[in-house]
């Protein structure tokens, strides 16, 4: 699988440079992680034209917010795909009618994948095995909740399951993706 | 989880849900309401928050449609242009109501009660120097938490600059990386100790060659 490796500044000094006012960190920065923003929201709810919208949202408040991003908390990526990631799960809370695919499930745990994607899995080895490791019943409701947003209830509704038993995937899940992170980090 | 005592099994499902942020409406008050009053379950939801996170790095690379990047910018650049508008109103009625207030023939101090001053919260202050020359200054704020105020007005660089602040007993930290333009910059961080503890600020490059040096007392 093709890592992504960033050349030049890091992520956080493109942040600096962007908070500061400083046009080509701004522009570097959207170069950056556009690719990432863009496929998150395009996984997450299947329209183009809505992602496209939904991504260039989450980028313009990473600018606007950028002077009060704390690197002690966490990594720019993550900060800034989260941010994506809830607008995205505000947008599918109006029209939730998007279709979650078997198969695109099982890409998400797959080794590479095309359609379109540069990199159809991601760029985190571990945490793609990390996830792999989790039980399928258990892996697809933390995948529904966790990358497209979906409640307890619509994990029971679409798996034809009662809400307490998706409820307890979700968890069981996230509990054991944690202890396959913290034994990859571990092997690494 | 055992503390039974406040029914944390009762949460157990809904912290993982939270932190994922599937969680809506009463439920989400209910158990962000638990989570604030139990610290077994505040530890358990910042765990599985970052677990969360990592969810992330599932993302799909997808190259954006042509002309994504340029529409971005063109939106932040109107963003800045209103931001820009705004803030050049609010310092324009700011002024005026300064001057009204001049008119009217009231001091602050009149106006806001006795005139005694604003405690000083300025805890310390030193000079950042590079190769012997001054090159900016660093103020320290007390409080909870304590600010690092950094100003650099000529380091004759632009760009990324990292900055580590050490205590009373050597413990290094980075605050975070900053940006110079053209010799210049400012930012203001949160300490991650008490100001007194701090005993100097460093800059440098990325590569962690030190531009600039600035020690208290």
């Amino acid at each position: 699988m093709p890592q992504i490796v960033p050349t030049g500044p890091s992520d956080e000094a493109l942040l600096a440079g962007m908070a500061s006012g400083d046009d080509l960190a701004a522009t570097a920065f959207v170069r950056r992680f556009q690719g990432r923003v863009f496929g998150l929201a395009l996984r997450m709810l299947g329209d183009s034209a809505a992602a496209e919208d939904i991504a260039q949202e989450a980028l313009t408040r990473a600018w606007k917010h950028a002077s009060v991003f704390d690197a002690r908390k966490g990594a720019v990526s993550t900060w800034v795909l989260t941010i994506a990631r809830n607008l995205a799960i505000d947008a599918l809370r109006v029209r939730r009618s998007v279709p979650t695919r078997d198969d695109e499930l099982a890409r998400l745990t797959a080794s590479a994948g095309t359609d379109g994607a540069i990199d159809a899995v991601g760029t985190n080895e571990t945490v793609r095995l990390a996830l792999a490791s989790v039980p399928d019943d258990q892996r697809r409701a933390l995948v529904l909740a966790g990358l497209y947003g979906f409640t307890a209830a619509e994990i029971a509704d679409a798996e034809g399951i009662p809400l307490g038993t998706a409820k307890t995937r979700i968890r069981a899940g996230l509990m054991r993706f944690r202890g396959a992170l913290d034994t990859g980090e571990e092997v690494q | 989880m055992t503390t039974g005592d406040l029914g944390c099994e009762r949460f157990e499902d809904d912290v993982a849900a939270l932190a994922l942020g599937t969680l809506t409406g009463r439920q989400r008050a209910d158990v962000i309401a638990h989570v604030e009053g139990c610290r077994s379950c505040e530890s358990l939801l910042e765990l599985l928050s970052a677990t969360s996170d990592q969810l992330l790095e599932l993302a799909p690379v997808v190259e954006p449609p042509i002309g994504f990047e340029v529409r971005v910018l063109n939106r932040i650049r109107a963003t800045e242009r209103a931001r820009a508008t705004r803030s050049r109103r609010r310092v324009a009625l700011f002024a005026a109501a300064a001057i009204a207030i001049g008119v009217l023939g009231f001091t602050a101090g009149d106006l806001f009660g006795n005139g005694s001053p604003q405690p000083n919260t300025a805890a310390a202050h030193a000079a950042l120097r590079s190769d012997g020359h001054s090159v900016g200054s660093l103020s320290v704020r007390s409080g909870n938490p304590a600010r690092l105020v950094v100003k650099i007005s000529d380091l004759r660089r632009s760009g990324p600059v990292v900055c580590r602040v050490t205590d009373e007993k050597g413990r290094s930290v980075t605050l975070g990386i900053f940006w110079l333009y053209q010799g210049s910059g400012s930012w203001t961080v949160t300490m991650p100790f008490p100001a007194k503890d701090l005993r100097s600020a460093t800059i440098s490059t990325e590569q962690g060659t030190r531009l600039a040096i600035g020690r208290i007392g």
